[in-house]
């Protein structure tokens, strides 16, 4: 295998999504978590990138960057009880953990590195694939995919609203 | 191109980290903070996939719509969140006792 940039690329921006996850694993301060958690979704959307998926890191960096995360600090500030400490959080269970994610891990890497991916006949294949995807993308969301495009666009409005009512100020409590 | 093993494993070994988030820690905005990682680590299975598949695209349009289904889970879980923060003071997961039976 020879080392290219692509694979330079890959292993610095994998290496900072797995950091951003393991420090969200070891710190117990929350508002750090979720920045951390930021670095992370940035990383995996330029992995997308990698893979030729330029409209996907392109919605990664909307929603996830731009708005799961925003949401989530709003929540961290929302539920801090004492404005002049930063919030934290304690671990619970850590054996049961530790024990369910080795065997977890041990059944995914044992059966991932069984598997023989480069004599399958698709990784072989002939792929011309130039210049951006959006068009395709565009294309198929409005003729084989419209169904799930129209479930989804339903269900997300019904989220919203379903959240605004939930999280309401409501003066008589019943 | 990168070999499709190297984004498994890495998509293993975040699969495992949020499950390791979600079962140790207390506080519940850093449990769905777990969850969120789960479902990128499923999605980038879905994309490395996805990339022999350039006619069709079955698993980037499978990658969105779970970007979308987290965005809703994420904001509906959020304001229950809060709305458990109103009533219990608490967002410490082992403290919301009510429903205990």
């Amino acid at each position: 295998m020879e080392l290219n940039i692509y694979i330079l690329i890959f292993f610095a921006f994998g290496s900072i999504a797995l950091l951003g996850g393991v420090y969200i694993l070891f710190t117990s301060n929350v508002l750090r978590a979720a920045f951390s958690l930021l670095a992370t979704m940035l990383a995996i959307a330029v992995l997308y990138l990698l893979l030729n998926a330029d409209f996907l890191a392109i919605s990664q960096l909307l929603i996830y960057a731009g708005g799961i995360l925003v949401i989530m600090i709003f929540g961290v500030m929302f539920t801090n009880r004492f404005a002049e400490r930063a919030m934290y959080t304690e671990t619970h269970n850590r054996l049961p953990a530790l024990l369910l994610t080795v065997g977890l891990g041990a059944i995914f890497y044992v059966s991932l590195f069984q598997l023989n991916f480069s004599s399958l006949s698709w990784q072989n294949q002939e792929l011309n694939v130039q210049g951006s995807i959006i068009e395709n993308v565009g294309v198929l969301m409005l003729s084989n995919y419209i169904l799930p495009f129209e479930l989804i666009a339903v269900l997300l409005l019904i989220a919203l609203v379903g959240a605004v009512y939930v999280a309401r100020k409501d003066h008589e409590v019943k | 191109m990168i070999p499709i093993e190297y984004f498994l494993v890495l998509a293993a070994a975040l699969f495992l980290v949020g499950l390791a988030i979600v079962i140790t820690k207390k506080n519940a905005i850093v449990v769905l903070m777990g969850v969120e990682l789960m479902l990128n680590a499923a999605n980038i299975n879905l994309v490395s996939f996805a990339y022999f598949d350039p006619i069709l695209m079955q698993g980037h349009f499978l990658a969105l719509f779970v970007m979308v289904v987290a965005a809703a889970e994420a904001a509906v879980g959020l304001a229950i969140i809060i709305k458990v923060y109103q009533y219990f003071k608490t967002s410490d997961l082992d403290k919301i006792t009510e429903l205990k039976g």
